[in-house]
């Protein structure tokens, strides 16, 4: 006798989860510097959350690698945790949605604090060139 | 197509020794013209921002995978995530290279001790831990889809590119189809060599890769030191007449009024050009 499939249906739906949105931010970055500086996601599971970071990369110094922030969550994705690092931990912001997760990494993204960074990383590589 | 079939796409491969010089404009054109997907550079003069800055003047597509390679630059026209560096050594890097839905190759580039240097002997005992260490990649990766290609300061026939012992490496691909000999008990897998077909006068481009003229007994004047030699796994990917040396990019000639490297413009190696499909 076949055993009663107890399981329901399942439909792959066309979700936009936080990483996906991380890794299309990181994307963007290489060619705004030539791939001088690059932004890499790296994504770990520890107990019951989802950890995903946002590096930034300057293959030309050796692989220096720069944490920039950090995205985590439980398994329903929403409402995730945004933890962004300068020298330390300079902001946390608790989003809900995915608006409001694309609110929160333009803010991060575009701060003064990250174009610093980026500028600093592109003067290393330009003044070890010349 | 079977569906399980892998899709095949050519990817298009130079390496050049610049020796030493700076040639980031003849890189950049030489880039545009093949359509470059892996650029491989030995002896390169410049940091590697430097040579990245003029590749992606126009259009950012290549990246620096970071490596401790002294001798190897490797750039490569699709995202770094995309090679994985299995081992470096100071003249040698082992690289995985794993495309979306491609199969993975194992890319190895060298830049063996110069005879100016060095004894012959001594190339061929060195030649022997770098085949030691390409067999340790392709255990750890678990496939012999290999490519070999740098200035081996050897030519295609010396004993370090043919012992079994050295890189194995045959002429032939039917040859190199058997896959592996054994001697005295031990086995060892072939590398098809096709750079002896590109050698001499009856060949459609230059005799070697690089000239030298002493006075001396024996002197072979053309050398053929810059080679790409892949394992049978890859030999029909590696298509006919798909692997050249490069005498012009552009309207400038690399080479004199004889035919020889014409370190003036270029460098004192010609550029090697091959594509292999997978």
């Amino acid at each position: 006798m076949t055993a009663k499939d107890m399981w329901g249906d399942f439909q792959v739906e066309a979700v936009r989860t936080p990483v996906q949105i991380l890794k299309e931010q990181a994307s963007a970055l290489g060619p705004k510097t030539k791939t001088l500086v690059v932004a890499e996601v790296d994504s770990v599971t520890e107990m019951d959350r989802f950890y995903h970071t946002l590096d930034l990369v300057v293959p030309t110094l050796d692989g220096y690698r720069y944490n920039l922030l950090r995205l985590h969550h439980t398994i329903e994705m929403y409402p995730l945790q945004l933890d962004f690092f300068g020298d330390s931990l300079l902001g946390q912001a608790v989003v809900s949605s995915e608006e409001e997760l694309n609110l929160a990494l333009q803010k991060a993204l575009s701060a003064q604090k990250t174009k610093r960074i980026i500028n600093s990383l592109l003067g290393q590589v330009t003044s070890i060139a010349s | 197509m079977p569906e399980d079939e892998p899709i095949r796409q050519t990817i298009r491969f130079l390496f050049w020794n610049l020796g030493r010089k700076d040639l980031r404009s003849l890189l950049s054109r030489v880039e545009y013209e093949n359509k470059i997907d892996i650029l491989i550079l030995a002896e390169c003069a410049n940091v590697p921002s430097e040579i990245l800055t003029e590749l992606n003047q126009n259009v950012t597509n290549f990246h620096f995978p970071f490596s401790t390679c002294g001798s190897i630059r490797i750039f490569t026209a699709f995202p770094r995530k995309c090679t994985r560096i299995i081992k470096d050594n100071y003249r040698s890097t082992f690289r995985r290279i794993k495309l979306p839905l491609r199969e993975e190759i194992l890319l190895v580039s060298a830049h063996l001790p110069s005879k100016l240097r060095w004894r012959d002997n001594s190339q061929e005992h060195e030649v022997i831990s770098l085949a030691d260490d390409i067999r340790a990649a392709e255990k750890k990766v678990e496939h012999r889809r290999t490519v070999l290609v740098g200035d081996f300061n050897m030519q295609p026939f010396e004993d370090g590119m043919t012992s079994s012992k050295g890189l194995h490496g045959v002429m032939s691909k039917q040859v190199a189809s058997r896959g592996s000999r054994i001697v005295q008990g031990r086995e060892y897998p072939f590398f098809y060599n096709p750079m002896c077909g590109l050698m001499g006068d009856l060949s459609e481009g230059p005799p070697g890769s690089y000239y030298y003229d002493a006075a001396q007994h024996v002197e072979h004047y053309w050398w053929m030191f810059d080679q790409v030699l892949v394992r049978p796994e890859l030999a029909t990917n590696l298509g006919e007449n798909r692997y050249r040396l490069l005498t012009k990019i552009g309207n400038e000639s690399l080479v004199d009024g004889k035919g020889r490297p014409n370190s003036q413009i270029g460098s004192d190696h010609l550029p090697l050009y091959f594509e292999i499909d997978f």
